[in-house]
């Protein structure tokens, strides 16, 4: 009885373990950001302002 | 995927699709990362947004990337203006000024602080996504239906 508990809570461990590391990104560690974003008025913006969905594309030219 | 892939193919197929048709914004921010030419190249883009052509700019860099070191080297960045019939005096003043290096920076900073590690990254209503175009059109209109 003592093992199958002991396995749970080292289940739980790797669970909370496997979220805290994958914590709001994907393989290459970018975190959502808030949908409601504003950029500076200098950013380059293509399209409706108040268009119901932002497309945001962080980019190196080179 | 390269960021040309992105600026040359989907991003395209997107502002076509959903920014042409009224449903979606495109933003483009630097994440100059690659080396002193990544920032001269952008550094160049906002030189050329000066005479309201960012876009077109931006677009000429990418269908001239050749990966080569020197690609976007400061004579070339000037060449490319001129070709595009830009006031190649002013730009190459705003390059070799630096006017906007302290925009690029920024910009760039502002990506890493938010978790951005690899370009292209790109958003859809603060969700990234990456892949083939059909990932973007799936987010996209789930989006879309969401904001219904």
């Amino acid at each position: 009885m003592l093992g199958v508990g002991a396995v749970a809570v080292v289940g739980a461990i790797a669970v909370i373990a496997f979220a805290a590391l994958n914590q709001g990104g994907d393989s290459n560690g970018a975190a959502p950001i808030a949908s409601d974003e504003t950029f500076p008025e200098y950013a380059h913006i293509l399209g409706d302002p108040d268009a119901p969905v932002t497309v945001v594309e962080y980019s190196d030219i080179k | 995927m390269h960021c040309r892939n992105f600026a040359l193919g989907i991003g395209r197929q997107i502002i076509q699709d959903y920014v042409e048709t009224g449903n979606a914004r495109f933003v483009y921010r630097h994440f100059a990362i690659l080396g002193e030419e990544s920032v001269w190249a952008a550094e160049a883009t906002e030189c050329a947004d000066e005479q309201g052509r960012f876009w077109d700019y931006h677009d000429t860099l990418f269908e001239n990337w050749t990966g080569t070191e020197g690609n976007f080297a400061f004579s070339n960045l000037v060449n490319f203006a001129a070709n595009m019939g830009l006031d190649a005096d002013r730009f190459s003043d705003c390059l070799t000024n630096r006017d906007y290096l302290d925009r690029v920076r920024g910009d760039s900073q502002y990506a890493a602080d938010i978790g951005v590690t690899s370009t292209p990254s790109v958003f859809v209503n603060g969700e990234r996504v990456s892949g083939e175009y059909e990932n973007f059109r799936q987010a996209i209109e789930e989006a879309l239906a969401a904001a219904q």
